[in-house]
C-alpha cells in the first residue's frame, strides 16, 4: 500500500511541479528519496538550493516520513543533525492524508519565517529574536558556504 | 530548393496530381528510410549511414509539409481524401500513420466540405463495384470514415453520417464473401461513428438488427476457423469431434448458443467454481488451437510444392485444398480472429470505441483500435532467474514487445510505448516531427521493436541487422536470463541474433546494498536490501494491431532453442492474489452474461460491488495516460491510491478512503475527530438501495490463497472501467433491443 501510495505521489510531483521544490526516489528504492527546496527569496536562504534526505517507513502514510537536511542550514528550528522540528512531521500531529509536497511546502514556509519560540536550538532561536542583522548576515554566510550550487 | 520552390508553385496549380505526388513520395521516402538504417541504430553521428538517413527524413518532412500545407483549403482537402481513397495501402503501417497525423493536422473542415467528401467516397464505394479494385476502394473507404468519424466525432459527425453510409458498411460486415478486413474495418468505422451518441442510436435502431449480424459474424468466423484448423490438422474423427467441443473459443461463445436457445441453462446459476473451470478450459481451447495450428503450419512450411489457397476463405475451397501454403492460410486466420474478436467486443460493449484497449476475456488476447501508440504491462514481474514468454501477432504493424520496469513512462498520445523513456533525447534530431521518426524508426526494425529494460530503467535493444519483417501469425518469443544479463529474441522460434546483454541488475543491486550498507551502518540503523527493479513482461501497440500472449498456460508455439529446464515461463513466477483472479473472472462473467438474457434486477447489487472491485484491479497497470488517470483518480482512496473509496467516516462525513485504510485509521485523517462508524457508500450511483448504505462489518476480507500459480495477464486499462459502467448503464437497453 505504501508503495502504491509513494508512486502516485512521486508521478504528481513529476506531472505538477511545484515551484522551488523537487524530490524523487535517489535509486531503485522507492522508500528513500532525495529532495531539494529552494530557499525562499524574501529571506536570508535567498539563493541557496537545500538537500534533503526522505526515507518513508513501510507504515506510510500512517506515520510521517522522516526527512532531514543533508545540507547544513543556520536556522532556529533545524539543528546540526538536520532535524526538522515542523509540527506537521510529528506522529501525533500527521495526518494521513498529508502529501509529501506538502511537507516540503511547509519546510519552505520555515525558511521563510523561523519560529523562535519553539526553537530546536536555542542559541540560533536567541539570535533571531535579539539580533536579527547578525542572524540574517550567518544565515547569508551559512548559504554561501554550504547551499550555493 | 529550387526544384522544392518549383514544386510548390506548381502545386497550387494541379492539387490533386500534387497531394497524389507528395503522398507517394512520402511513402517511398518511408521505404528508403526502412531499406536504409534507422537512426537508432546509428551510434556516431558523423558516419554516412547517419547522413543518408538524414537525408531521407528530410525528404520526408518535406513531403509531410507539402501536404499539411495543401489541404488547408476546402476544396484541397476533398482532394486530399480522394487520393487517399485510391492510394492507401494498409500494408504499410506507417502510411496510416502518417494519415492519421495528416487528417489531425489539416484545417478543421466546414459541414458542407464534410458531408461532400463523405458523399464522394460513398459514390466512388458504389461506382467500384464489380471492378479490380473493388476490395482496395472499400477498405480505404472504411479506414477514412474510421479517421474522420473519430476525429470528428460530435456535431461535424452529422454531415459525415448518412444512412445509406449505413447501409454500405452493415452490408460490407456481414457479407460472408467479402475479404476479412474490409469487414473488420467496417465494423471498426460502425463503431467510431457511434461514438457520436445520436448516430450510435440511429445505427441501433436500424430495421436489420446489429447485434444479430454481429452473432452471425462471429459464429461465421468461428467456423471458418475452427473447422479450417482441424481439417487442416488431419485429425481423425474422433479427435476432430473431440476438438470441436473443446476449441469451442472462449467461453462467450458458450453464452451466445445458450442465449440462442441451444442450450436452457442460464447462466447466472452457474457457480463460481464451475465457471473458473469453464474458463481455464476454455483459454486451454483457444490457445490450444493457436498452438496446434502454428506447428501444423510449421510442419507445412518445409513443403512449399503445395498449391496456394484462395483468399477469398470459403470453407470447402480451404477442406479441398488442405495443404495450403501456410502464409495464405494462417494470413486467413488472423483475419478472422482479427473480426471475430472485434465483433465479440461490439456485441458486449454495445459499440464502445471510447476503450483504449478491446481485451479478450482471458486478458491475454490485446488490440488496439485507438488512434494513438498503447502500452500495456502484465500483472507479474521478475526479478531474478531465467524467464521466457511468446507472442502471437496477428498483424505485422509496428509493436514493441519486451521488458519495461515500473519507471518506465507511456505516453500514448507522443507515441512513447515500451523501451521509449530514453531512447531518444530530445532534440537530438533537427525535425519537428519527432513522433514520426520515432515510428520510423521503430519500423526500421522489422516493424517490431524488441526492448529489455536494464534495472536502473534504461532500454536497451538488440542489434537489428538482418532481421526477417514479421508477417501476420508470426510468433515472438522473448528469453529473459537475469542471472547472466541476457535478452533474446526469437521469431518463429528461430534466433536471428537479436540478443542484447545488459548490465547484471544482480550485480547492480548487490553494489547499491554495499553502498547503503556503509552509509547507514555507522548509525545503526537497519536496511532493507534493494531488489532492483522488477522486470515486466510490456507490449506497446500502435492502432489496428492485435496480439495473443502465451505466458506459458499452453504449450509454446515455437518452443525456443534453448537448454531443456534452462527457462520458465511467465507463469510460474508469481500466484496471482486470489482476489484478483476472482475479481478479474467476475469481470468476464459479467460480459459474459451481457449476451445472455439474465434479468437486469439480479445483476444490480453484484454489478455495483464488481465496478468497485474492478478499479482495484486496474489500479495494477499504469498504462494509461496522466490525463485519464486524473479522471480515474476521483474513484480511489485518497490514502493508498489503490483501492476504490467507498468509506464515509462518522461522524465527521469525510469521505474517500477504502475499507482497508478506513480500518486502520481511528482519527478522521482530515479533521482529527474519532471515529465512531465506518459507512460503506458506493461510489457509482448503479448501486441497488441495499447495497448502498450498509455498516462495514470489521471482519477481515477473506484471506483464503490457494497458491496454485496462475498466469499473469494483462491488467485491464482503466478506459474498460467507463465503458463497463457505460455498458451497466446501457444495459437495460440492451436487454430490450438484443435480448
Amino acid at each position: 500500500m505504501a508503495l502504491k501510495r509513494i508512486q502516485k505521489e512521486l508521478a504528481e510531483l513529476n506531472k505538477n511541479p511545484q515551484p522551488g521544490i523537487s524530490a524523487g526516489p535517489i535509486d531503485e528504492d522507492m522508500f528513500h528519496w532525495q529532495g531539494s527546496i529552494a530557499g525562499p527569496a524574501n529571506s536570508a536562504y535567498k539563493g541557496g538550493v537545500f538537500k534533503l534526505d526522505i526515507v518513508f517507513s513501510a507504515d506510510y502514510p500512517f506515520k510521517p516520513p522522516v526527512v532531514k537536511f543533508i545540507t547544513k542550514v543556520y536556522h532556529p528550528n533545524i539543528d546540526d543533525d538536520g532535524s526538522i522540528c515542523v509540527s506537521l512531521l510529528k506522529n501525533d500531529v500527521w495526518k494521513p492524508a498529508t502529501k509529501l509536497h506538502q511537507v516540503l511546502g511547509s519546510i519552505s514556509d520555515l525558511l521563510e519565517n523561523p519560529n523562535p519560540e519553539d526553537a530546536l536550538v536555542a542559541s540560533i532561536g536567541e539570535v533571531y529574536t535579539t539580533n536579527r542583522t547578525k542572524f540574517n548576515k550567518t544565515a547569508k554566510d551559512f548559504v554561501k558556504k554550504y547551499a550555493t550550487p | 530548393m529550387v526544384i522544392s520552390l518549383t514544386n510548390r508553385i506548381l502545386t497550387r496549380l494541379h492539387r490533386t496530381r500534387a497531394i497524389r505526388q507528395s503522398w507517394k513520395r512520402l511513402i517511398a521516402a518511408t521505404n528508403d528510410l526502412n531499406a536504409g538504417n534507422s537512426l537508432t541504430g546509428i551510434q556516431s553521428r558523423e558516419s554516412s549511414e547517419y547522413i543518408t538517413a538524414l537525408q531521407h527524413e528530410s525528404e520526408l518532412t518535406y513531403a509531410l509539409e507539402t501536404i499539411l500545407s495543401l489541404s488547408q483549403e476546402e476544396k484541397e482537402y476533398k482532394a486530399l481524401i480522394a487520393v487517399i481513397l485510391s492510394t492507401l495501402d494498409t500494408r504499410n503501417p506507417l502510411s496510416m500513420a502518417f494519415l492519421n497525423h495528416i487528417i489531425d493536422r489539416a484545417a478543421l473542415p466546414s459541414k458542407a466540405t464534410i458531408s461532400s467528401a463523405s458523399e464522394m467516397i460513398l459514390q466512388k464505394v458504389q461506382r467500384s463495384k464489380k471492378t479490380p479494385t473493388e476490395t482496395l476502394t472499400k477498405e480505404n473507404a472504411c479506414i477514412l470514415w474510421c479517421i474522420l468519424a473519430e476525429r470528428f466525432a460530435g456535431d461535424l459527425c452529422f454531415s459525415l453520417w448518412s444512412s445509406e453510409i449505413g447501409d454500405e458498411l452493415l452490408a460490407m460486415l456481414s457479407s460472408p464473401t467479402e475479404n476479412s478486413t474490409v469487414r473488420l474495418y467496417a465494423l471498426l468505422a460502425l463503431e467510431k461513428f457511434a461514438l457520436t451518441g445520436t448516430i450510435k442510436t440511429l445505427i441501433l435502431s436500424r430495421p436489420v438488427d446489429i447485434a444479430d449480424v454481429l452473432r452471425s459474424v462471429i459464429r461465421e468466423c468461428q467456423q471458418k476457423y475452427y473447422l479450417t484448423a482441424p481439417s487442416l490438422l488431419n485429425l481423425k474423427d474422433e479427435q476432430h469431434r473431440q476438438a470441436n467441443t473443446e476449441l469451442m473459443p472462449l467461453h462467450y461463445f458458450n453464452q451466445f448458443v445458450r442465449s440462442h436457445g441451444l442450450a436452457t441453462e442460464p447462466f447466472s446459476t452457474t457457480p463460481l467454481s464451475e465457471s473458473v473451470s469453464q474458463q481455464a478450459g476454455s483459454l486451454q481451447g483457444v490457445n490450444d488451437i493457436v498452438s496446434r495450428f502454428q506447428k501444423w503450419a510449421w510442419i507445412t512450411s518445409s513443403n512449399p510444392s503445395l498449391p496456394s489457397v484462395d483468399l477469398d476463405g470459403s470453407t470447402e475451397k480451404l477442406k479441398q485444398k488442405a495443404g495450403a501454403k501456410n502464409d495464405a492460410a494462417l494470413c486467413l486466420w488472423t483475419g478472422y480472429r482479427q473480426l471475430e474478436h472485434c465483433s465479440w467486443w461490439s456485441l458486449s460493449y454495445t459499440f464502445d470505441a471510447t476503450s483504449r484497449w478491446k481485451m479478450g476475456s482471458c486478458g491475454l488476447e490485446l488490440r488496439n483500435d485507438h488512434p494513438n501508440f498503447e502500452s500495456v504491462r502484465a500483472t507479474a514481474n521478475v526479478k531474478v532467474g531465467k524467464w521466457y514468454y511468446e507472442v502471437l501477432a496477428l498483424t505485422d504493424g509496428i509493436m514493441q514487445i519486451g521488458w519495461a520496469t515500473e519507471r518506465c513512462h507511456f505516453v500514448p498520445e507522443e507515441g512513447l510505448g515500451v523501451g521509449d523513456d530514453n531512447a531518444y533525447p530530445p532534440n537530438f534530431l533537427p525535425l519537428k516531427e519527432r513522433l514520426w521518426i520515432r515510428l520510423l524508426s521503430k519500423y526500421n526494425l522489422g516493424k517490431i521493436l524488441y526492448v529489455a529494460h536494464k534495472a536502473n530503467g534504461t532500454a536497451v535493444y538488440p542489434p537489428t541487422t538482418s532481421i526477417p519483417q514479421c508477417k501476420p501469425g508470426d510468433v515472438i518469443g522473448t528469453y529473459l536470463d537475469l542471472d547472466n544479463g541476457l535478452c533474446t529474441f526469437f521469431i518463429n522460434g528461430k534466433d536471428y541474433g537479436l540478443t542484447v546483454e545488459f548490465d547484471q541488475p544482480r550485480k547492480q543491486a548487490f553494489e547499491t546494498n554495499k553502498a547503503r550498507r556503509q552509509k547507514y551502518g555507522k548509525t545503526g540503523q537497519t536496511v532493507k536490501d534493494v531488489e532492483g527493479l522488477g522486470l515486466y513482461p510490456a507490449i506497446s501497440l500502435t492502432s489496428h494491431q492485435h496480439v495473443i500472449v502465451n505466458f506459458g498456460q499452453s504449450p509454446w508455439m515455437y518452443p525456443p532453442s534453448l537448454p531443456e529446464g534452462g527457462f520458465q515461463p511467465m507463469n510460474a513466477c508469481e500466484t496471482m492474489p486470489e482476489e484478483l483472479k476472482r475479481n478479474i473472472l467476475k469481470l468476464t462473467r459479467l460480459r459474459g452474461r451481457k449476451c445472455t438474457r439474465v434479468p437486469i434486477s439480479s445483476l444490480g447489487r453484484k454489478a455495483a460491488e464488481l465496478s468497485g472491485r474492478a478499479a482495484w484491479l486496474d489500479s495494477d497497470s499504469d498504462t494509461e495516460t496522466m490525463s485519464s488517470n486524473e479522471e480515474k483518480e476521483q474513484t480511489f482512496c485518497t490514502i493508498c491510491y489503490s483501492e476504490p473509496h467507498c468509506i464515509q467516516l462518522q461522524p465527521c462525513g469525510h469521505d474517500g478512503f477504502c475499507i482497508t485504510c478506513a480500518k486502520i485509521l481511528s482519527t478522521c485523517p482530515l479533521c482529527r475527530s474519532t471515529i465512531t462508524k465506518r459507512r460503506v457508500v458506493e461510489p457509482a450511483q448503479l448501486s441497488s438501495p441495499n447495497a448502498s448504505s450498509s455498516t462495514l462489518s470489521v471482519s477481515s476480507a477473506s484471506s483464503s490463497g490457494t497458491n496454485e500459480p496462475v498466469t499473469p495477464i494483462f491488467s485491464l486499462p482503466k478506459a474498460t472501467l467507463s465503458s463497463l459502467h457505460l455498458t451497466l448503464n446501457t444495459i437495460e437497453e440492451m436487454h430490450e433491443r438484443f435480448g
